[in-house]
């Protein structure tokens, strides 16, 4: 065939085309041949000389297409009500894709002539033309628009509401599967036949179905609560309408369109959960209270998906483990108060945890919860006079598992409980404290030997590292340097012995601590003239410390001393391992066997109360006799050696009754706490006054409290101190014309 | 009194307003710094012939007829800018009469109300509060002793704080033993901006602790008073 323009007679080619478009649109049998004429026949007409005929071909078809689907509503109305969806479903199968197949039979029509005259986007967007009404479609769009007047249109009340009533029915549980594929299918044509339209929305679909169906879903869900509420309890609701809200999801994709589905389950959370709120978190307190796991399962995807909802549920969950935190630790008492308080707390935490990762699936709204709750019961004061507690029984707590003692337990055991400990740490506002009574019973433990095992000790003061930073673990780390340098010291003054051929007469080793890392107090020591069995030992040692370490000022800590000493006097010979000052005191029994409590205070130099002490240990332990049990020892009590002491074992430590904690030793200990905290904050004040020049008082309280949060909270009136006593120190002056503004001074 | 008889005096000899002596009628009216530096003399020992130290100042109030304790002596002080309570140097005591124009005692004392009136501008009283403190305070220590601080608060804010004896009772019965410039300035801060009532007070305000703890205090006692009240009128 020639592709030139010809002079086309329109009537005779319309006359053919028009019967195959009737069977293209009916999916008739058109043979290859005949398409291919009548695609040239389009062309044809589109170029046709002299004039080309392709907008009479576009009116024609398109009048066609009218009388076509005008005979399709009157064959479909024909098929009576009842019949209607299915009627009309299968007269919109078949158009919808003879049309599909029309459009390409006008391709030439479509793609040269239609398109040709259409504005570009960017006309349509940036220029001032509208778009013209009567603006021809491309011939599939035509079929459709053609359809959505004559079809849909008359139709629409009549389709809509058998759909309706056919969903109606699917959520009475009456489902008529047949209908399913029909329903959807008739959903659905009313968005295909738009979808020649740029727009994102399916605007007939919306106008004509979706605001009559979401209406009457509210309506059927709306009747559907109150109907529950009326038969159940609050368990068989949430439960039931779980169960709807999962029928509903499963219903809207079978049915609606996917622009539809969160509109629906929006609707039916309205209903069903919002208007009820109030009834679902009434009930939040008693569920929570009792644990109901199951109910709080179900409650918890509803109140989540309402806004607002989920917020008496969490705070309910926080007042609860609050609580049964405090009772945890409320009954707890004797010796073993430490042990019992820290897995007492980590019980509650661990249960709760538990729960909330299977119960609300870990939301992190109630792990913020549990760890408020935890905070403030790990933080409570008995007393708002006294500190609280918790630092100090969780480091005794560590302090138990990390010692020797603890029998019965094996160290995978040991290493989980101080992994666990870490998480009541983390709770802990005054980490300070904790510091403090950690490094005091680590320095108790590595200078008396009482570690289990180092490897623990370093993973454990790694751990407090990574929970609390390098400057946190610092000193701890040092007290670990300085027993690791010693054993090199005591191996270099050994072979300094020998080389030397000095014999001390003892074995002798020692510990060398830099001042300052260790939690040691110098003002504490008393005077002691070392017996002359030592004495030879720590010149010695001294001369050789001076001559490898010029200008270092060594210390004797005698009372944190000890030694083995070997009793001859007695049946059996013992060995007993004791402090250095009982030592002393067993020495000068060397040429007497009874002494006046005022001469061994003169020959030992040490004050009354420390001689004293050590003198009833001794007494305790049976080694020397006092003249009367029952009173009290004094400078005039005459002790004599007990030449009958026998014990079962040979080899023995007497040294525990001096290594214990006595109640002024927390009280230093907090008294030191807080000097360190005073310094701290005015280190802070300065630091930030000097960068900000001028700050206002509450501006500068809530810096100071971001800063020390870390490691503790200070209370407002211990800032405001610092504040008065930095100011009277003339670093900071109030600014003269606000009272609350306070201004650096360089 | 012996202001008495000097208004007496100048009343017979009818000359203007200013007062003079009658001893020395010539050319009194004007100042003389020499009259001025002499009369200082009169009250000091040739050891130390420069500074005005306790006797003198004993007998100097004596001469000006006003009490060692009454606030006029301390608005003196301030005019002269006196350093130490119960001194007065020759410098301060010429700079500050100087400027008074008074070279003898019947003319300090016809300013006596002239210094008065300093108190009762606020801002004048506000730099003779804050002059007090350092005037007071034993010039070794930093902070002022309480019995110092209680007694200058008694001079200078005793008849016009509604709260002052409620303080003073507060001071009293607390542990501090001093009182340091920070907190003598803001006592007159508080007397000045605080209602009675504390209605206006801050707890979040940047107020000393000192203060913060009258404040507790005061509020814990008046509830004490309002709980035996109440319970009073019940019976």
């Amino acid at each position: 065939m020639s592709l030139k323009p010809k002079t086309v007679d329109f009537n005779q080619t319309w006359d053919t085309l028009q019967e195959t478009v009737r069977g293209v649109v009916t999916l008739g049998n058109v043979p290859r041949a005949i398409w291919n004429d009548r695609f040239s026949d389009v062309y044809s007409l589109c170029v046709s000389f002299p004039e080309p005929l392709a907008d009479r071909l576009y009116l024609e078809t398109k009048s066609f297409l009218e009388n076509h689907v005008r005979g399709l509503l009157e064959l479909v109305r024909s098929k009576g009500e009842t019949s209607l969806l299915q009627a009309y479903h299968a007269s919109w199968v078949e158009y919808s894709q003879g049309i599909i197949y029309l459009h390409r039979l006008y391709l030439y029509l479509n793609t040269q002539h239609i398109r040709g005259q259409k504005l570009s986007e960017a006309e349509i967007i940036y220029g001032n033309v509208t778009p013209n009404a009567e603006e021809q479609m491309e011939i599939g769009e035509l079929g459709l628009e053609v359809w959505k007047r004559e079809m849909i249109k008359p139709l629409q009340a009549n389709l809509v509401s058998h759909i309706l009533e056919g969903i109606q029915q699917d959520r009475l549980g009456n489902p008529s599967h047949h209908l399913t594929d029909v329903i959807r299918g008739v959903i659905m044509s009313f968005v295909s036949v738009e979808e020649y339209r740029k727009s994102q929305n399916p605007e007939l679909y919306q106008e004509i179905f979706e605001a009559p169906f979401l209406k009457a879903s509210g309506e059927f869900y709306k009747r559907e609560a109150s109907k529950l509420l009326q038969e159940c309890d609050v368990s068989q609701y949430m439960e039931k309408v779980t169960q709807r809200l999962e029928e509903e999801r499963l219903r809207s994709q079978r049915f609606v369109h996917v622009s539809t589905h969160p509109k629906v389950k929006a609707k039916c959370e309205q209903h069903m959960v919002a208007d009820h709120l109030g009834l679902l978190q009434s009930e939040c307190h008693s569920m929570v209270v009792q644990e109901r796991e199951r109910d709080l399962a179900l409650l918890y995807p509803l109140l989540r998906s309402v806004q607002g909802g989920i917020s008496v549920l969490i705070s309910e969950v926080m007042e609860h483990i609050k609580q049964k935190g405090t009772e945890a630790i409320a009954g707890i008492r004797g010796d073993n108060y430490h042990v019992l308080f820290i897995e007492s707390l980590l019980a509650v935490h661990n249960k709760y945890r538990t729960l909330i990762l299977n119960v609300f699936h870990g939301d992190l709204s109630f792990i913020g919860a549990l760890d408020k709750a935890c905070i403030s019961v790990v933080n409570t004061r008995p007393n708002p006079k006294t500190p609280c507690r918790s630092p100090e029984l969780l480091a005794k707590y560590c302090d138990c598992l990390l010692k020797k003692s603890s029998k019965g337990i094996s160290d995978t055991e040991i290493d989980e409980k101080l992994f666990q400990s870490i998480t009541i740490f983390k709770y802990i506002d005054d980490k300070d404290a904790f510091q403090k009574f950690y490094s005091r019973m680590l320095a108790k433990r590595l200078i008396h030997q009482q570690s289990q095992s180092m490897d623990a000790e370093e993973a454990m003061i790694d751990r407090l590292k990574q929970a609390c930073g390098y400057e946190f673990t610092n000193k701890l780390h040092r007290m670990f340097t300085d027993i690791s340098l010693s054993t090199d010291l005591n191996v270099k003054f050994n072979a300094h012995l020998k080389a030397e051929s000095i014999d001390l007469g003892i074995n002798f080793s020692i510990y060398v601590l830099q001042a300052g890392a260790w939690p040691l107090n110098l003002t504490s020591l008393s005077t002691f003239s070392v017996p002359q069995e030592l004495e030879k030992s720590v010149q010695t040692f001294e001369t050789f410390y001076h001559k490898n370490f010029n200008g270092r000022k060594l210390t004797w800590f005698h009372h944190l001393c000890q030694g083995d000493l070997k009793l001859g006097y007695l049946k059996k010979p013992y060995i007993i391992t004791m402090q250095t000052f009982q030592m002393a005191i067993m020495l000068l029994f060397e040429d007497t066997n009874e002494m006046a409590c005022s001469e061994v205070e003169q020959a030992l130099k040490l004050s009354q109360d420390v001689i004293l002490k050590h003198i009833a240990s001794l007494i305790d332990c049976k080694l020397l006799l006092s003249p009367d049990p029952s009173e009290n020892l004094t400078s005039e009590s005459i002790l004599k050696l007990n030449m009958d002491y026998s014990n079962k074992r040979t080899k023995l430590r007497i040294t525990a009754a001096m290594v214990r904690d006595s109640p002024q030793e927390v009280e230093h200990t907090m008294n030191a706490i807080n000097e360190d905290r005073k310094l701290y904050l005015q280190a802070a004040i300065v630091r930030i006054m000097k960068s900000r020049r001028v700050l206002r008082h509450n501006a500068l309280i809530q810096e100071v409290l971001g800063q020390s949060k870390v490691t503790f909270a200070p209370s407002i009136s211990m800032i405001k101190k610092c504040i008065e006593s930095l100011i009277d120190k003339q670093y900071l002056e109030r600014t003269p014309n606000s009272p609350d503004e306070y201004m650096y001074i360089a | 009194g012996p202001g008495d008889d000097d208004r007496h005096c100048s009343k017979r000899r009818v000359t203007s307003s200013s007062t003079r002596r009658h001893s020395k009628a010539e050319d009194i009216s004007s100042f003389s710094q020499k009259r001025c530096i002499a009369w200082f003399r009169e009250y000091t020992t040739p050891d130390d012939p420069d500074t005005l130290g306790p006797e003198g100042m004993e007998k100097f109030c004596e001469d000006i007829g006003v009490e060692p304790e009454n606030v006029v002596m301390l608005v003196l002080a301030w005019k002269m800018n006196a350093r130490q309570m119960g001194f007065f140097t020759l410098q301060e005591w010429t700079k500050g009469l100087t400027e008074l124009q008074c070279d003898t005692h019947t003319k300090v004392q016809n300013k006596l109300d002239y210094l008065k009136s300093f108190l009762h501008e606020p801002s004048t009283f506000k730099s003779i509060y804050r002059y007090a403190y350092d005037f007071a305070r034993d010039k070794d220590q930093r902070s002022m002793d309480m019995e110092t601080a209680r007694a200058m608060l008694q001079l200078l804010l005793g008849r016009q704080w509604s709260l002052y004896s409620q303080f003073n009772n507060f001071l009293e019965q607390s542990k501090y033993k001093v009182i340091n410039k920070d907190q003598w300035c803001n006592i007159l801060e508080f007397s000045r901006s605080i209602q009675s009532d504390l209605m206006n007070y801050d707890v979040d305000g940047a107020w000393p602790v000192m203060l913060d703890e009258f404040v507790e205090w005061l509020k814990a006692a008046r509830e004490q008073t309002g709980k035996g009240s109440s319970s009073g009128k019940g019976s």
